[in-house]
Formats: C-alpha cells, structure tokens, sequence
C-alpha cells in the first residue's frame, strides 16, 4: 500500500496533495494508493480526495483538530504499520518535513527528505533532491523496504481524478496520544493572494523597496498588474513587513516559476537557493554589483523607485489599449 | 540540567560548490560551523547566562576537520564537546539514533540542533531525535524563555507564528534571527585550548545507515545576464516589459 | 599569558641577517606556523572586518566616528585590542606575530585599518612600553576596552620627515606641578575621537620629550578635519597647545629620551603598515577576481583574457611575499624579545634590531599594495573609476601608505643607511661578505652544484641575489665611501636591493618550509622570485651605471652578467596556473582549489 498523508486547510485539500499522488502513482510500486485524512471535521476533506484515489482513511478526531507532529506522526505511523504500507508519502511542507521525519523513526524506516523525483528500482526506491542550498542535485537510494518520502511542492503536476468510482471511505481507529506542546496562541498570516508554489510569475521584494508600503506599492503592486504570486527575502519577513508564508529562499519557500522578478533584492546565496530554478530571473537594483545580477537573465541597474513604477504604468497602460482594440 | 548542541561543519554559504567525481569537492575551501547550528550554541548559551544552571557540552558526528567547529563552539562558552568520528556520510535518520544514545548517557534535558543542514539541506534530524526519545520537539523556534523546567517561546508555524510552552526535556531546533551568536573572545578562544573534546567512534553505536547517496550533480543553468542601466527608467522599465512579454510570454 | 602560549619556530637571527647569512626554512616563522587559536582569532577577526567594517563602509566612510568607535569598543570587548597589552593590566600580550596578524585580517578598509592601527600601534605602544605602573593603571584599561581612543602627535606644519626638528616647546610651571605645552601638531590620526594623545614636544626648547594628554586637557584644541583624498573615515586634525598643562605625572619615559619612543614605536608601526598592506592586497584582490570572473567580454569572463591573468597572478604573489616577509620579521623580533616583565630597554633593543626589516616592510609593502590596487583597478575597467565599486576607494586610501610612518624617501634612508652602519660599528658581516663575492667572481665560475629540491633554482637565484646586492654596495662603498649618503639615488637602489633580497628570501623559506603540503606555496614563490630576480638584474644594472665608467665599468658589468647567468622561469605558464586557482577559489589561496 502507497500511504499518501492529505494535507488541508479550512475544509478544503491543499494543493500539494495532488501532486503527491501524481508522484505515487509514478513511483512503480503496486498496492493501492490510499488517502489518509487526519483531522477534525474532515468528512468534506475525505469526500474531496476521493476521485483521485484507490482509497480513504479516515480518522475524524477532536484531539487531531490542532496538528501537532508529534501526534500526527504517531497516527500516520500506526495506520502505515497496519495496513503494511511500505511507501508514506507527505508534503515536504516544514511541518510535513518535520512529522516525515518522526515517522521514519517510528517505522524504522529509511527517509527521503524533500525529493523532486522517486522511483522504485528493482525494489529499492531511488530519489532525486536539491542540496548544498539547492546548488547541487543528489541522488539517493533508501535502504530500507519501508520509505517516508517528503516530496518538494510544486514539482509533480497535479493527478487528475482516476476516473473509476471514488475511493472507498474507511474510518479508522487510533490510539492518539496526549500533545505535549502546548499552544498558547497564534498569529495567522493572512493572504488570499495565489500561491507561490503555484504561480507562474513570482514577484518578490527586498529590503530595497524602503519599507511596508513601499512593498505594497511596488511589489504587491506589480504583481497585481502581471497576476503574479508575492514573494519576500527573509529581511523584509523579519523587518515584518511581509509574512512567513511569503519568504522565498533556504529556510523559506522553494520555487520554480516561470519568471521571477526580484526587486529591491541583494541575492544572497539563501535567497538564491530558494529561486534559482526559475526559468527567467529579472533583477531590478540600484547596486550593479549585487550578487542577484550574477543570476539574472536580465536586469536593471536602477532604483526600484522610478524603475518599477514605470513598469506598472506601461503594463497597465498595455492592458487598456489592448480593451480598448 | 545538561544542554546539548549538536553542530556540523559545513561549506561557508559564501564559497561557490565545485562538483567532481559526484562529490562536492571540499579541498581548499572555507569550511564553517554550520550557521544554523550556531544559532543553538549561542541559545544554550544565553539560556544559561539568564540564569539556568546548565552545563553545555557540544556534539558533533562527522570527519575529523569537525574538531574545528568543535573548538568554535568551546570558544563562545560551551563546556565540552564529543566528537564522534567518522568519515561515513550518516543519514540524519540513521544520524538521530546516535545523537539520542549520546543525550541518554549525558542524561540531557535540552538538546539543540539547526532548523536545517547548508550541506545536505534536511530537516529532520532534530524531529528524529525527539522521536527517538519519545520527546517534544519545537522547531524553527524565534524566541525562547525558559522558566524553572517549562520552555515558552514563539516558532515559525506554516501559517503564522505560534506561541508555545512545553516541559523539559525537549529537542529545539534553531534558526536565523533566534539569536546573534557571538564571536569569541581571545580569552575564550586561549581558554577553550584547554577544554575536553571525548572522541568516540561511530561503530560503538552500532548504527545502520537507512539512505545511500549516489552522489550529487552541479546545477549550473547559464543565465543571460543582460544588464541594462536603469537610469532612463521609462526606457528600461518599456525594454523589460517588452522582453517578458516576447521571452516569457508574461501578458501575451 | 606570555608569547610562549603561541608557537614559534623562528630562530634568535640578528636584524639585517638575511643579506649575509642563509637560512634554512625551520629557521623562520610562517603563516602556515600560525597555531590553532591564533587560527581562530584571525577568522574572527575578518570575518567582523567583513561583516561590521564592510558592511558599514558607507557610514565609516562619511566620517560617522560614533560607529567607528562602536566598531573598536567592539573590537575591544572581544580581546582585539588587549593584543599587545601585558597580562598584568588585563591584557593578553600575545607577541608580534599575532598582533600583525590581527592588523593583516582586519585590513579591508583603509580608513578604519588607520583608525586601528593608530590606536593599538602608534598610539598605546609608547604608553605599554615607556609607561610607568601609575600611568599604565590609569590609561591602558581604557585604551584596551576601546572606551577610550588614542593618537600619535609627533609631526608639525614644519616637521615631518625631519622629526627631530619639532617646534613645539615644554615648560616646567612655577610650581614645578605641570609642564606647560605650546605649540601646534600637524596630521594627527585619530585625533577627532581621541581620548589620550602621547604629544612630543621639547622641554626648554631642546629636551626631546613624550607627554601623555587627556583630551580636554585646558589649552589642547583639536582642529578642523581635513578633507583628504583618501582614508575619509578616519579623523586626521591639528592639534593647537597654547599653555596646555600637562600634570607632570604625565611625562612618559624620561625627559631628553622621547626620540627613542618617538622612533621606536614607528618601527612597528611600520610592520603593521606592511601587515595592513598585506591584508588590503588580499582584499583587494578577492574584489578583482570576484569582478573579473562575472564581468563577460567578447562573450567570455575576462579572467580567461592572459594580460588579466597576469595581473591577479602578479598580485597573488606578491600577498604571498609579502605574508612570508612580515611574519617572518615579527616570528624573529618575538623570538628576540625575553619572557616575561621586559623593560623599557629590552624592547627597545629586541625591535632596534630589526629596524632595517620594518623599514624594508614599510616602504616595499606600501608599494605593494599600491602595485596590487593598480592592477585591480584595471580589471574593473571603467566601473573601477566610479564609486560604487571598492576599487575606487582602495584606489584613493592606499597612497597614504607611501607618506606616513616615514615617508618611502626616508625608510629607504633609514635601510641603507642603517646597513652601512651596522656594517662600520663591525655588528654585521658586511665588509667580509662583500669580500668573499669579490673573491668569488674574480676567480671565476665555480663548480657549486646547485641545489636539489622542487626550489632548487630559486634557492641559487636567492643566493645570487645576495651577491648582486652585496657586490653592488661594495661598487658603491668603494667609489662613494662616507660620501655614499650624499647619492640619495643610489642609496635608493641599494634599498630596492635588500628589499627584493629580503621579500625573495622570505618567500623561498616559506614555501621550503611547506613545499611538501603546500605546492601552491612553491608556485608563487617561484613566480615571485623569478621576477624578482629580473628586477634585481636592472637594478644592479643601474646602480653600476652610476658608480663605474670606462674599464671598471666594463669589469663590473662582466660581473653582474655572470652573477646574474641562469635558466628562466617560464612566468607566463605559471602565472596561469597560479591564476585558475585564485579564480576557482574566488580569493587568494594558497590551497589547491579546484573550480
Ligand atoms: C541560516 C540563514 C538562513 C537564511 N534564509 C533565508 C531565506 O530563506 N530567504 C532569504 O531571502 N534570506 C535568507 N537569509 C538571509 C540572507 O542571507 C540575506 O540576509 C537576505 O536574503 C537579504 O535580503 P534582501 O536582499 O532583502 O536585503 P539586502 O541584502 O539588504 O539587499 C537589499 C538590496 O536592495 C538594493 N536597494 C536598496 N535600495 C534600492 C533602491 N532604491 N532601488 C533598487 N535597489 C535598492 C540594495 O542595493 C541591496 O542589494 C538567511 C540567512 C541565514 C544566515
Ligand atoms: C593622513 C595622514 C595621517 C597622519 N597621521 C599622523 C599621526 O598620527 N601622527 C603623526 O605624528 N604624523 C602623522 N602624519 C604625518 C606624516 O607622518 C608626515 O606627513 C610624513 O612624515 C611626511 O612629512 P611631511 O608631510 O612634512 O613631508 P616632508 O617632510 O615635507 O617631505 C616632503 C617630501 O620630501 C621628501 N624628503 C624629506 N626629507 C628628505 C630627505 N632627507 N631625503 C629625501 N627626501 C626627503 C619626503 O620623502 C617627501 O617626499 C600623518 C599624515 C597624513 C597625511
């Protein structure tokens, strides 16, 4: 059995999840590919995984409500022990990196941490992931019949439904054991814009925008105009200008969109790791030696100030005489 | 109480990664404590200078040139280090057997160790030691208080930033910005001279290694590199938007 | 804890020793002797110089003196600046070699290596050296934590090179409690943020005497900042004394003995220059490299171009000997200085003797630099001619190095003149070994085999060079005699002479020493030694031009053909070779690193 553990949020399946079961049905392993939902209210979660998959399981449980991964990883390794899954498969999202790693222990398990590709060869499942801050590829071999794998998001295309009857829904029992972190608060990021991991055109701002709303001005501002997702450096996530879930590089997201536009970004090599699979790479600073120009298909040498607002005044001038035509 | 640290030492983020025979060629190169991990040598650190009665001792598992980063973190403070050497590239599973075995002889209360590795970028050793010890883990803390035995503190969580507590022991893992490690004083640095480093071999933990690597492939994807002067920025920002549109498609 | 903590394996030489004697490698201190914790403090130290001194080089260099006094309070809670100061006021007293050590790594910025090195060279040296118990309990904590800085006042408007000749006059007060200063100083480093002065000044108008004074001292004024060309972030100013009382617990050393602080304190200021130098180069060189190897033209790097190649080879060369020529002049003075509580006399006299080496790291490092500056230049092509690029700036700060502490002018005085000295007082074996080459060379080629060994060549080139340069001080003793320091000009060469004599020979014991580990160390010492010997054959050239004609003219060209006969090195192959290295690397190395 292909355990795939279903990442959700507010009621609806996170979009990675789907790329996880592209990546288990590639993986040339047999049994079926099975769904597991952990959570509370998840009935919804459950019925929308369904199409995609072989089967559900389903363990709707009030003390899963708030995700822990010492909890989790001790459900996920209990039902893949029981129903003898030799293959795990979760988001390499932090905290699916993070109870990936647990489950490995629990099961005794080899780990394949954040791969972009997996494959079984003659019973041995083999990997391809980013290293030495995503400047190398390696490739990896478990050792072990049983593997957790945390796949990179945004790499597999997401599955299509399989066309057969939707997978059967079983519910299951676990032995949940208490959480020992106790939360005593939390500050949600907001953000309603498309994700990064999904977007093709990424724009993300440095420290050289000035400040919040210079950002909001240019940033958010220009991709407003080219429907793109928002990014940010770790400076500006720091100086709070901007949330986590924006922060692009080494200890943040990875992503690999069609163009990405850095504004106001020095390009340190965490950044970079973050985003130098980009296909293009556009650098706008007003530094011609900043490391970000070493990376770039194409830059401007200019400040971010007159530069950027001149672009959204000709894109968005663009767009009107196109409605106008 | 007795803190752990574990730290790696690693490629300074600043050298460029040289690829020969499948192996990332080391030879020559500036090789650093690994920063991430110096965030956990610098937490234990100022845990105690707080006023927590703590010994510190450091670990770390890898190749003799680890003793540098070793003689690092004695040199900011720490009390002793154990060097388990070894030359075999150890998966961070395989890796968090060890570290546990060493936190259950040392009977630890604390161990810290980075939110992630610069070399082989995982993220689980930390976890995986906490499952092994069957302990709570808090990852990619950004403040930490502790309080007689409870931890309280704030992480980075997925989606927002969470405030926690916690009962030692627990695993912490560390990251930028948690802290600003400090650098040794030359006092500290003549001091540490003198500190115990207790090498022990890997065989005598009995480990089995879970993952084998068949070695790495440099990424160097050549990029353009057109850099234009921006200071017509009417002229440059009409360029830009004209080659995303032809190059990339980007408003077609 | 004492120099001894810290490893050494520089035999007791005399000063000057290198022109008449040879030494074997285990004979002199290397940077690849450095032990493990002076490791440690010197990546500390560049890495704060990179993190805290470039990443703030803007503000240093609009002259924010409240964060370059942060930066040395810094520098100060770390131990950097307790480096020189004995263990009985809290201090470390690691010895020489660390302190220029720690003057090398912190070199990345001309402006804030100048506020470093007047503080813990030229301005606390005198105090360490020549202070009494009192004076040091007062100042030293202060200076050592970086609370307090400190300044060097020894020029005047009409006093520079010619010290000696300073106007400004002491007076001892009626009530015998102060003396009384007036007067004015000229180009004082540091003086805008200074805390404690050591100001020279003549009692009665003759009595060559060091005073320590307080900042705000009634009656010391700091003028205006001058506007310099260079070196922007650090405080150069006039002082003005105008019946400034100075407490009489405050005359440092004896009074009519202030000379010897004055000119003993610049020799080590001089080696640190050289350290400083040493270090701007390296810095400098990583710009260029980092620069050339991103910069395309004719759709390649133009680090593949040769005449590029040449340059960084050139200059990843000249670090290299220059590291071997100041380690190893401060590996002997530790090894000359005695354990323990020195006085006053026995510093004096363990650095005295190595006078003629500082003097030679001064004005040879200075160019140096100046040399390797230049050559980076180039690589930025014209982005090196604006200001957002480094290059600018080194460009505009390393000129300084060829004025103060002596200006080139006068340390090549000071070089050959102190040789010739030595030499006359019977202290150095010069006249014998200008015999035994005269000898030599008259009675014609010798059957020597030369010796074996990867440096093989290079170690005969060395000795050759000794040759040249010892034949052509007797050429110029012979024709000139005592009136030999009235040609300034052929003094001059003598003093390029025993520099490249010097530099070579370092830069050979070096790479002996680590030939094995190390073959990139016998790479440059090659390339540096065989342009080095070239430079010496010109020389030699000149300076027999300017002291023979006619038939001894011709004699003694014969001689200097023959001395000057052998195989050359292929510099153009090697210094690729040297260069794909430095630029795989992305820095200078003296490592094998592949790219
Ligand atoms: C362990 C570790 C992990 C890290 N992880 C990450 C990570 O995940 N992601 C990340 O991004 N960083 C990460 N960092 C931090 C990283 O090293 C850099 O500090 C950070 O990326 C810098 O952000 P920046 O480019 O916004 O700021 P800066 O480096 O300050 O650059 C700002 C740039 O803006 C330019 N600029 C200023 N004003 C203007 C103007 N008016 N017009 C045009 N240009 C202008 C400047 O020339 C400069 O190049 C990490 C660091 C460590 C040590
Ligand atoms: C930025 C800066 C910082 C300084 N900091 C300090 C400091 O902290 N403390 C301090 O006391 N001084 C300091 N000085 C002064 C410095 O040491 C003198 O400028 C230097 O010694 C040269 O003296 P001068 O300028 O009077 O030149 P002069 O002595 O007038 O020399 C002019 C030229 O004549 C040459 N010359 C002079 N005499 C001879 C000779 N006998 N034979 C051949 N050539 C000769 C010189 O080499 C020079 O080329 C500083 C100067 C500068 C510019």
């Amino acid at each position: 059995m292909i355990l795939v553990v279903v990442a959700h949020a507010d009621g609806r399946v996170g979009r990675s999840t789907f790329g996880l079961i592209a990546a288990a049905r590639q993986i040339g392993r047999s049994g079926p590919v099975t769904a597991l939902v952990l959570g509370s209210g998840v009935a919804g979660v459950a019925t929308e995984i369904a199409p995609y998959v072989d089967q559900v399981l389903v363990a709707d449980r009030e003390e899963l409500a708030q995700y822990d991964p010492q909890v989790w990883a001790a459900a996920v390794a209990q039902i893949a022990h029981e129903g003898e899954a030799d293959t795990i498969l979760l988001t390499a999202s932090r905290s699916g990196r993070e109870s990936s790693a647990r489950v490995a222990v629990k099961l005794d398990a080899a780990l394949l941490e954040d791969v972009v590709s997996v494959v079984d060869r003659q019973g041995a499942l083999v990997a391809e992931r980013y290293s030495c801050l995503a400047r190398v590829t390696e490739r990896i071999e478990a050792l072990s019949p049983v593997v957790v794998v945390s796949v990179k998001p945004g790499i597999f295309a997401a599955a299509e439904p399989t066309g057969a009857e939707p997978g059967e829904q079983y519910d299951v029992e676990l032995a949940v054991p208490p959480a020992r972190v106790r939360v005593t608060g939390k500050v949600r990021y907001a953000t309603d814009r498309i994700a990064l991991a999904d977007a093709d055109v990424v724009v993300s701002g440095g420290r050289g925008v000035g400040d919040a709303a210079g950002f909001e001005r240019l940033v958010v501002g220009l991709a407003d105009q080219l429907g793109a997702a928002v990014g940010a450096t770790r400076a500006v996530v720091d100086a709070g200008w901007r949330p986590y879930s924006e922060q692009v590089g080494q200890t943040g997201k990875t992503v690999q969109p069609k163009v990405y536009i850095a504004v106001g970004i020095s390009g340190a090599v965490q950044h970079l790791s973050g985003m130098n699979k980009s296909r293009l790479i556009v650098a706008i600073n007003k530094d011609s030696e900043a490391p970000i120009f070493r990376v770039c298909d194409f830059g401007i040498v200019g400040n971010v100030e007159s530069v950027v607002p001149a672009m959204i005044e000709q894109i968005a001038a663009a767009r009107l005489s196109r409605a106008g035509s | 109480m007795r803190i752990l640290a574990i730290i790696r030492q690693v490629l300074d983020a600043e050298e460029s990664v040289y690829v020969d025979n499948r192996t990332v060629d080391l030879k020559g190169r500036k090789l650093v404590m690994d920063t991430m991990d110096e965030y956990g040598v610098e937490e234990a650190l100022r845990i105690r200078e707080r006023g927590a009665e703590a010994e510190i001792v450091v670990v770390g598992i890898g190749p003799a040139r680890f003793e540098e980063a070793l003689r690092s973190a004695l040199s900011m403070g720490a009390d002793r280090a154990i060097h388990v050497e070894t030359d075999q590239e150890v998966d961070p599973i395989a890796l968090s057997g060890v570290v546990a075995a060493i936190a259950r002889k040392e009977e630890a209360q604390m161990i810290f160790c980075g939110g992630q590795q610069a070399d082989w970028d995982s993220q689980a050793l930390g976890a995986a030691v906490a499952e092994h010890l069957d302990w709570p883990a808090l990852t990619w803390t950004r403040k930490l208080e502790l309080k007689g035995t409870t931890l309280a503190g704030q992480r980075d969580a997925e989606d927002g930033v969470e405030s926690f507590e916690v009962d030692l022991p627990a695993v912490v893992t560390t990251q930028q910005d948690l802290n600003e490690p400090r650098y040794p004083t030359l006092p500290n640095i003549m001091k540490a001279k003198r500190k115990e480093i207790r090498r022990e071999t890997l065989e005598s933990f009995g480990v089995a290694l879970k993952v084998r690597s068949h070695g790495v492939e440099a990424q160097n994807r050549e990029r353009l590199r057109e850099v234009i002067d921006g200071r017509d920025a009417a002229a440059a920002a009409s360029q830009l938007v004209a080659m995303l549109r032809e190059k990339a498609g980007v408003m077609a | 804890m004492s120099t001894a903590t810290v490893s050494h394996s520089s035999r007791k030489v005399s000063g000057g020793a290198f022109l008449v004697e040879d030494l074997l490698p285990g004979e002199i201190f290397t940077p690849e002797d450095l032990s493990d914790e002076q490791k440690q403090m010197a990546e500390i130290t560049a890495d704060f110089a990179d993190k805290h001194v470039l990443g703030n080089i803007q503000e240093i260099e609009a002259k924010n003196f409240d964060l370059s006094r942060k930066l040395m309070r810094d520098l100060g809670e770390l131990g950097l600046l307790s480096v020189d100061v004995p263990e009985a006021y809290g201090g470390m007293e690691l010895g020489h070699v660390t302190s220029a050590m720690l003057t090398d790594k912190i070199a990345v910025s001309g402006s804030f290596s100048v506020t470093f090195s007047a503080h813990v060279g030229i301005g606390m040296l005198p105090l360490i050296w020549y202070g009494s118990p009192e004076q040091k309990q007062k100042y030293l904590p202060k200076l050592a934590s970086g609370e307090w800085i400190a300044a060097y006042a020894l020029s005047e408007a009409s006093a520079g090179s010619d010290a000696m000749n300073i106007h400004t006059r002491a007076a001892l007060s009626p009530d015998g409690k102060h003396y009384v200063l007036n007067g004015e100083k000229m180009w004082i480093s540091n003086a805008g943020m200074a805390g404690l002065f050591t100001i020279f000044a003549k009692v009665d108008g003759e009595k060559f005497t060091a005073f320590l004074v307080e900042a705000g001292t009634p009656g010391l004024t700091v003028g205006p900042e001058e506007h310099k060309l260079g070196i922007r972030g650090s405080s150069t100013c006039p002082l003005a004394l105008v019946d400034c009382l100075v407490p009489v617990e405050n005359v440092l050393g004896e009074i009519g003995k202030g000379h010897h602080i004055a000119f003993n304190v610049l020799d080590v200021g001089r080696y640190k220059l050289a350290a400083s130098a040493v270090g701007g180069a390296r810095t400098v060189l990583r710009d260029g490299i980092r620069y050339g190897r991103d910069r395309i033209a004719f759709g390649k790097p133009v680090t593949s171009f040769g005449l590029i190649q040449e340059k960084i080879a050139d200059t990843a060369a000249d670090v290299y000997a220059g590291e071997a020529a100041v380690y190893r002049t401060v590996g002997a003075i530790d090894a000359a200085m005695p354990e323990g509580e020195k006085s006053p006399q026995q510093i004096q006299r363990a650095i005295e003797e190595f006078a003629v080496e500082c003097s030679i790291l001064k004005f040879w490092g200075s160019e140096m630099l100046e040399r390797a500056v230049d050559k980076m230049f180039q690589i930025f092509g014209g982005y090196g001619f604006v200001e957002e690029f480094p290059v600018e700036r080194a460009y505009r700060d390393s000129r300084i190095n060829k004025i103060f502490e002596g200006t080139n002018e006068i340390n090549r005085l000071i070089t050959t003149g102190w040789m010739v000295k030595r030499a006359m007082q019977g202290r150095l074996a010069l006249l014998p070994a200008i015999k035994k080459v005269m000898d030599e060379v008259m009675a014609g080629p010798s059957l020597q085999a030369p010796p074996s060994g990867a440096l093989g060549a290079e170690r005969s080139l060395v000795r050759n060079a000794k040759k040249l340069g010892l034949f052509c001080s007797g050429a110029a003793s012979q024709r000139f005699g005592t009136e030999l320091s009235e040609q300034q000009e052929v003094v001059g060469m003598l003093a390029d002479m025993l520099a490249e004599i010097m530099v070579s020979e370092s830069a050979l014991l070096r790479a002996e020493k680590s030939a094995e580990q190390m073959p990139m160390g016998v790479r440059l010492a090659k390339y540096f030694i065989a342009n080095s010997f070239r430079r010496m054959v010109m020389l030699a050239e000149k300076l027999v031009a300017a002291v023979a004609e006619g038939d001894t003219l011709r004699t003694q060209m014969a001689i200097v053909r023959r001395l000057a006969k052998h195989e050359p090195v292929n510099t153009v192959a090697l210094g690729r070779e040297i260069t794909a290295t430095m630029v795989a690397a992305g820095r200078y190395t003296v490592e094998e690193v592949r790219g």
